[in-house]
Parts: structure tokens; sequence; C-alpha cells
């Protein structure tokens, strides 16, 4: 493991995970926060309405940067997963636990967000269009990761299983993806699409990356005081966290 | 030769348990029986909804079917005595899951175009139905398998089962549906059987090798 | 703790101080919370609390089973004299789910022997059976420790085996 920086080889150890990461939550949440602020009120306010969506299309600046962190989530539970197979790492294992639900909730805002678009746009909340399939097949990928982990008692088998399903649902995701676009271009015409065929001015372009990287932010500060929670939760009976709550209690 | 002596056990095992085994043919007949009959002129009509209900029951008979893949070998312990024979559990596994594709997969790749040309689906696509259901079958066997094999000993029911399995089991379906409406469309078709060429051998490459140690992990409860 | 070739341990303790769970961890069917475990025979032959006998197959079917997982075809003469040895001759064709808790651990044990295996992990080996068959397999351990090879012993009986390594377990 020469090749892994000091620091992060530090962190691989819950206790100084614990202690080393809690000033940045702060930070992560205080800039996500205001980067959201940011991001939200200029796309609403300040962008012009769009040639043929009008106003409706501002959704965009919380739903794209949710669903696409939704699968990226996916994704690095996946890695994780390898990273507990391969190098048995204590914490790779609550980074699964700790996402797993944050990237369930983003689905399902991310499915709520994309009807509430849909409503004035298609004239209909739902539609069995092939984002929102695959984007709901994901929430059913991340309801099973979370209830695989609630059904097995023994918190080493659960790691291991939670590994593995999470490895075949990151293999199924692009797969399911493309299977689903494929096979519904075979029954429905092309739906109307966020941003049309239109090439997109900057002017809409910067409130989006701002959101994109603030919910990222804001939801790697959730992941990591989740991550610090079950920390604490498993080393109860450690000698480190009863010192340390025995200080806070002081 | 150690191959034929795993597959007769299983299938002795099989024949032994007698009516028990029959139960996803009937439940497959059974639901697409109910489909049949709610349906009524629209299934009878559209080959395509049809094909749609067989290809969707076919997943449904799987989970149910796979449900006691392990039980009884982790219930009276053979399976524990399987595990430690490491150079031989591959091939426990895979007997094994040969075994049941041999008494669920095969009866209802003959069964589905069977009623599909009773139900008024042309010969040619019922054949082609019965092709998709052949190369389809293996690969919910291996993915399903690989899911039990997760949840052994947990005492869990199936709808735990079909909730972890049916989101794997999407692009099977929807390639397999898919081959076989372009084929009713006379359209081309090709892609979307290497598709499900490409799932089929993935999924017989890979699984079994991961299978022996997660069944060995599933010991530790 | 190491065991070599040829020698038995035997552990003891109350109930809930963690022999099975010593026994599993040492078969590779649990891993341990802490610590590490050499193995360096395989296979292992592990007779836990469940028989491991398929119960719709028959006595000579399973012992069939057993000899096709270690690689090789059921020896019938040598079958046939163990189940001689154990008093179950007659019930050969008979299916497991028709035969008594002590004749299934009678059976597990012929199992165990067409196995072949070099260390045996026993949990409570004596459990279920009739002072006959406890007497059979003590003789069986002791032997199976002359011709070299080694065994681990989970029991609660009252007297100890001949050879073995006596270890107390207690409970934390």
């Amino acid at each position: 493991m020469k090749f892994v920086p000091s620091w992060l080889n530090r962190l691989a150890s819950p206790q100084h995970f614990f202690i080393d990461i809690k000033p940045w939550i702060m930070w992560l949440y205080v800039l996500g926060t205001i980067g959201l602020l940011v991001g939200s009120v200029w796309g609403l306010a300040f962008v012009p309405p769009e040639r043929y969506q009008g106003d409706s299309f501002r959704i965009l600046y919380v739903h794209a940067p949710i669903a696409h962190l939704a699968q990226l989530i996916y994704i690095s539970i996946a890695i994780a997963g390898v990273v507990h197979l391969v190098w048995k790492l204590k914490m790779a294992d609550v980074y699964m636990s700790a996402a797993a639900p944050v990237g369930c909730w983003l689905t399902a805002l991310a499915l709520v967000s994309g009807m509430i678009w849909g409503m004035p746009t298609w004239g209909t909340a739902w539609v069995w269009d092939a984002r929102i399939v695959s984007t709901l097949i994901l929430f059913f990928l991340y309801f099973g990761l979370i209830v695989l982990r609630r059904v097995i008692p023994n918190p080493a088998r659960a790691a291991t299983a939670l590994s593995i399903l999470a490895i075949v649902g990151a293999i199924n995701v692009p797969i399911i993806k493309f299977s689903v676009e494929w096979f519904n271009t075979l029954h429905q015409p092309a739906s109307i699409e966020l941003f049309g065929d239109v090439s997109i001015d900057r002017v809409f372009l910067v409130p989006l990356f701002i959101n994109i990287a603030s919910i990222s932010v804001l939801s790697a500060g959730i992941i990591l005081a989740y991550m610090r929670y079950l920390v604490v939760e498993r080393n109860a009976s450690m000698t480190w966290i009863q010192e340390w709550s025995r200080g806070k209690n002081q | 030769m150690r191959f034929w002596a795993f597959y007769r056990r299983e299938l002795l095992i099989e024949f032994r348990s007698g009516v028990e085994s029959f139960i996803p043919v009937v439940f497959f007949l059974l639901v697409v029986g109910t489909f049949a009959f709610t349906l009524h002129s629209v299934f009878t009509g559209d080959s395509r909804v049809l094909v749609s209900v067989i290809w969707i029951t076919t997943l449904f008979t799987s989970v149910l079917s796979l449900d006691k893949l392990f039980k009884r070998d982790h219930a009276d312990g053979t399976l524990a005595v399987a595990v430690l024979h490491r150079d031989a559990i591959t091939t426990t596994v895979v007997t094994k899951l040969i075994a049941h594709w041999s008494v669920t997969g095969i009866p209802i790749t003959i069964l589905g175009p069977t009623v599909g040309l009773l139900s008024g689906l042309q010969i040619d696509h019922a054949l082609m139905l019965g092709f998709t259901l052949l190369i389809g079958t293996p690969t919910i066997t291996m993915l399903g398998a690989l899911v039990t094999a997760l949840l052994v000993g947990l005492g869990r029911g199936g709808e735990l089962l079909t909730v972890l399995i049916l989101p794997l089991y999407i692009p099977t379906l929807l390639f397999g549906i898919s081959v076989c409406h372009l084929h009713i469309e006379s359209a081309s078709y090709t892609s979307e059987l290497l598709w499900c060429f490409a799932l089929l051998t993935g999924s017989t490459t890979a699984i079994p090798l991961a299978l022996g140690p997660v069944l060995k992990m599933s010991q530790d409860s | 703790m190491s065991l070599v070739a040829g020698e038995t341990i035997e552990l003891r303790g109350p109930n809930g101080c963690g022999k099975s769970t010593l026994l599993r961890i040492m078969a590779g069917l649990q891993q341990p919370d802490s610590g590490d475990i050499a193995r360096y025979v395989d296979p292992i032959g592990y007779l836990g609390h469940k028989f491991g006998l398929a119960s719709i197959l028959t006595v000579q079917e399973n012992l069939r089973w057993t000899s096709t997982l270690i690689g090789s075809k059921l020896d019938t003469t040598r079958a046939r004299e163990l189940l001689e040895t154990f008093e179950l001759r007659t019930e050969m064709s008979k299916l497991i789910q028709e035969l008594s808790a002590g004749q299934k651990r009678r059976c597990s044990f012929v199992c165990l022997l067409i196995g072949n295996y070099k260390l045996w992990l026993l949990d409570e080996p004596f459990s279920s059976l009739d002072s006959r068959g406890e007497k059979l397999v003590r003789e069986l351990i002791e032997e199976h420790c002359r011709k070299g090879g080694s065994a681990v012993i989970a029991s609660h009986s009252a007297s100890p085996i001949a050879q073995a390594v006596q270890v107390e377990l207690g409970i934390g």
C-alpha cells in the first residue's frame, strides 16, 4: 500500500477518520449550502427563459445535479465494494452503508423533480420514458442495498454481501440504461429532451455547474457525517470512543 | 465423472420431492392463464402482449423457484460439507444450477411457446420465443442464484429475493422481449440477439466462480 | 494454539463459551472477530450440530456423494464394512429421514471415514448416541489419531478421550 498517500492511509482507520474528518463536515455543509443558494437564485431569477419551454426548464438546476449524483454514488458504492473485498478495509464498508441511503434519497428526489418538470412540459407527471424508467430501477437497486444491509445481522457478512450486490448492480446499471433506452425506441417516438437539441448557451450553464458542485459537496458532507455516526455505533465498545464520549460529557 | 455423479444426485433429490418439483411449472401456467383470461382479446389478439406476458411470468417463476435453491442443503448441513471441499465447490454449485435449470428452465422453454401457439401465436414467432427463453433462462438462473446465495440461512422469504433480483433481471428481460417483438414486426433483431448472447456468456462464466466464496461466506450467520 | 498430525484436542467448557464457534472458525465456516488462523490441510472433515446428510437420499447415496466430493468412486466393500461396524448394514437403502437421530449420527461418522480426512472437527460427537455408539466413536477417534490423523473435539462427555489434550475454555 505504499502508493497510497499517508493522509489517506490514516483515514482508513476508524479512529483517525472519526477525529480528523470532523472539522471538514461543517465546511462542506457551509460551502454546499452557499453554493446551492447562489446557483439556484441565479438559475431561477437571473437566467433568461428558455426559447421553447419558457420558465419550466428552471427545475433543471435542481433536477440534473441530483440525477447525476445519484448515479455517481451508486458507482462509488460499487468501487467501495471492490475495495472492501480486496483489502478488507473497514471504512469501505462504512462508506457503503452511509452512501446507500443518501443515494436512495437523491434518486427519489430526482424522480419527484422530474415529475414536477413533466407536468407543464408533457402535461402529465409520469411518462414511461427511458430515463425515468432507468432512474426508477436505480431507486430499486438502492433500496435493495439498504434492505440487504438490514436483514443480515452479522456485520462482516453484511458487508461482503453488500459489496457483491453493489458490484453486480453497478455492472448492470449501464446495461439497464442502455436496454431501457433501446427498448423504448422500439415503441415510442423520442420524447422531449430537457434541453432540446438547441446548442446550450453559456448563460444557462454557469449556474448549473455551480449547483452540480454544491450538491456534490453537500452530499459528501452528509455522507461523511453519517459515516462518523456509523463509526461511533460500530466501535461503541472501543476505549477511544468511550474516552471521547466522556470528554464530551464534561 | 464428478459432474454426472453430482447431477444424478440433484435430479434424484428433485424427483424424490415428487409433486413439489412441479410447483414452478404449475405456477407458470397459472399466472399465464390468469393473464390470458383477464386480458382476453388483447392477449390473443396482439402477439407482442402475449410474448411479454410469457417472458415476465418466466421471471417471476424463476424467483419463486430460486427461493428454495439452497434452502434444503443449508437446513440439513450438506451445504456446509460441500463448501469445505474447496476444489469441488464450483462443480457442485454449477451442477446444482444446471439441475435446477433442467427442471424449471427447460419446461418453461417448452411450455412458453406451446401456450403461445395455443393462443394464436404464429409458429415461427413461437419458435423465436422459445429460442429467446432458451438463451435467457440460464442468465436468469445464474443471476438469481448469486443473489439467493447472499441470503442463505437468513430465513427470509421470497419477497425480499424478488426486490433484490428483479431489477437485475431487467436487461435480460428487455433484450429477450425486444428480439421477439422485432421478429413479430419483421424488423432486424441481430444486435438485440447478440446482446442476449453477451448476457448469457457473461453470467455463465463469471457467476459460477463467485458462487463458491459467496456460499462459504453465507455459512457465517 | 496449534495442532500437529496425530494430536487430538478436546475443548471443554460451559455452554456459550465458544466451543462450536471455535470449531466453525477452524473449519473456515466463520470469520474470527480478531486474530488469524492458518490451515494446512484440505479438505477438513467437519461434523457440526447438523448431520450433513441429504434427508431424501438413502444412506448409500449419501456415502456416494461424500466420495464424489473428495474426487473418488465409492469403495462399496469398504462402505459395507463400515456400515456393518456401525450397525447400519440393513438401513443401507433407507432414506435418511427414516432413520433415528442416533442412526443419522452414526451415518455421519461413516461419511467422515469415507472422506479420508486428516483433520476432524467434531462438535458434540456423542450427542444422540447410545452407550454402544459412544464407545464405537471413542475407539474410532483413538484409532484415527493412532494412524496419524488429528482431531479437535468439543464435548460435554464425563470421561475424556484417552490421548486428547484437554483445553478448558472460559466465558469472556
